[in-house]
């Protein structure tokens, strides 16, 4: 009988080793990898959150009005008499004289998609002076504006007219 | 005489005695496997379930409402300030062309049209003259024509000393900043010492150095510095009319902003966009050049510089007469100019 048995315990063994403790061993080490990176992605995404929370402070609390100006720079609407709202406004400051507005036309930005290109074309008069006043105006303006192109005219026929200089502005403005 | 016939007797079969041992440990073994299957078995359900509950925590935070506010507030800010900073260093300024049509124009010439397309650099100028001479120097002077510009801008803060020499070659990264420069320039005349100059904050961190470097500075002179006061985070200001009128926001706070550890970098795409490789300013790279390897690792540990930098800029490319005419009568001679200009002179 005991040889039996004897055999019956070894073969027994054997298999339990090959087909159950090798696999589940396999399986084992397995997990404990996957333990690993979880942990990883769990200490991660806490970092994450905790820092996440600490920027989203920081923004909220101490860069208040450089995100308000970065807004202003780029807004959400492209609302255009609000843009010619802004040239008037500018021009009334500057001492030049808005005599007309042009085409205007919306486009994506190809150099950043989710923008909104606005290229809006303008007449305007006044000396010479008051027009570099009027440009610096734009360019300081809240609303970030890029000069495409200008051209000014002599309205007179000889030096002796002293009538304001013509100028004929492009601009380019963003938003979302 | 009988014969008694015993059978034989059988032979009988022993196992041998070390069988035993073999016997016992076969069932030890058997134990010991089976043990062992459940101890594996259990231990790895351990694991599994440690593994599901780690995976639903963090499914459970990454659904959550305000995470996802607060991760959606954090890109959108970071989209805004880099959509922003690059239209903001990107955006053509007429600064350096007002500059260049007030300096370049003959006292003697008469512009009447001026039409300026900043996309290509072109530029068409027609006017009159009164005479060749005029028209042809006119025509020299817009060959020669150059200007100084002004660039301040961020380099690795650096502990100058006395003995110390600061090389330029270790700026790596260069930003060019135009409002930090355009209130510099309003203090320029506050500013008169050439030297390095250091300013130690009240945390004892000697800080924000600037240096005004001269343009004819020689490749075996010590170069020369002028210090600028450094603070730039201003906000609004007073016109002259007493209004208040904003400034955009210094580019130092930005960079903090970008430092932060979300980012997981000191700078952004777009803010490399506005770096220029301090070897591309001929200026900073004949002076210091072997100062380099010295003063490598501590400029590249600590914090940053601004330093302003003047450099001679020649924004004209070609410049062509395209058309004389004489007006007769009273004498003049009218001309057409094209002109291209570098992308240089829009830039602040």
């Amino acid at each position: 009988m005991k040889p039996i048995i004897t055999a019956i315990c070894l073969i027994g063994s054997f298999s339990i080793m090959a087909f159950a403790i090798w696999p589940e061993y396999q399986d084992l080490r397995e997990s404990i990898v996957r333990a690993d990176v979880e942990e990883e992605n769990l200490s991660n995404i806490i970092n994450y959150n905790q820092t996440l929370e600490g920027i989203t402070a920081d923004l909220q609390n101490n860069y208040i009005e450089e995100m308000k100006k970065m807004e202003s720079g780029i807004p959400d609407d492209h609302y255009v008499p609000s843009l010619f709202a802004e040239i008037r406004r500018a021009s009334y400051r500057t001492g030049v004289r808005i005599e007309g507005m042009g085409d205007f036309s919306l486009n994506e930005f190809e150099e950043r998609p989710q923008l909104i290109e606005t290229e809006i074309s303008f007449q305007v008069e006044g000396s010479y002076s008051n027009f570099k006043n009027f440009v610096e105006e734009l360019k300081t303006n809240a609303r970030i504006m890029s000069i495409e192109s200008i051209r000014i005219d002599k309205r007179g026929t000889t030096s002796q007219d002293l009538q304001p200089l013509e100028y004929s502005v492009t601009i380019l403005t963003y938003s979302y | 005489m009988a014969i008694d016939i015993k059978p034989k007797e059988e032979k009988k079969y022993k196992l041998p005695d070390s069988f035993n041992a073999l016997f016992y440990y076969s069932i030890v073994l058997l134990l010991f496997s089976v043990s062992a299957y459940l101890l594996i078995s259990q231990w790895n359900s351990e694991i599994e379930a440690q593994i599901d509950h780690r995976e639903e925590f963090v499914e459970n935070l990454r659904g959550e409402e305000e995470f996802e506010e607060r991760r959606d507030f954090v890109y959108d800010r970071r989209n805004l300030m880099n959509d922003y900073l690059h239209l903001y260093y990107n955006k053509k300024t007429l600064n350096n062309f007002f500059l260049f049509l007030e300096e370049s124009v003959h006292p003697a010439a008469h512009l009447d049209t001026v039409t300026l397309d900043t996309e290509d650099g072109e530029v068409s100028v027609t006017g009159y003259t009164l005479d060749f001479n005029t028209l042809e120097q006119q025509h020299t002077i817009l060959k020669e024509f150059s200007f100084n510009r002004e660039i301040i801008g961020w380099v690795p803060e650096y502990h100058p000393s006395p003995t110390d020499k600061f090389d330029y070659q270790t700026h790596l990264d260069f930003v060019e900043d135009e409002e930090a420069w355009s209130k510099r320039i309003e203090n320029w005349d506050e500013f008169g010492e050439v030297e390095i100059f250091e300013q130690e904050m009240d945390d004892g961190q000697i800080r924000s150095v600037i240096f005004l470097i001269d343009e004819d500075m020689d490749e075996d002179e010590e170069g020369a510095y002028q210090r600028f006061q450094p603070n730039v985070d201003i906000v609004t200001v007073e016109d002259e009319d007493g209004e208040e009128k904003e400034r955009i926001t210094p580019l130092r706070n930005l960079v903090d902003i970008y430092e932060s550890p979300i980012l997981g970098m000191q700078r952004t795409s777009v803010d490399k966009e506005n770096i220029r490789n301090v070897d591309e300013i001929p200026l900073l790279t004949v002076a210091r050049q072997e100062d380099y390897r010295t003063n490598r690792k501590d400029l590249l540990d600590w914090d940053w510089y601004e330093v302003l930098i003047v450099e001679n800029v020649e924004p004209i490319e070609e410049v062509e007469l395209v058309g004389v005419s004489e007006v007769q009568g009273d004498f003049s001679v009218e001309f057409s100019f094209q002109i291209k200009l570098d992308q240089e002179i829009f830039k602040p």
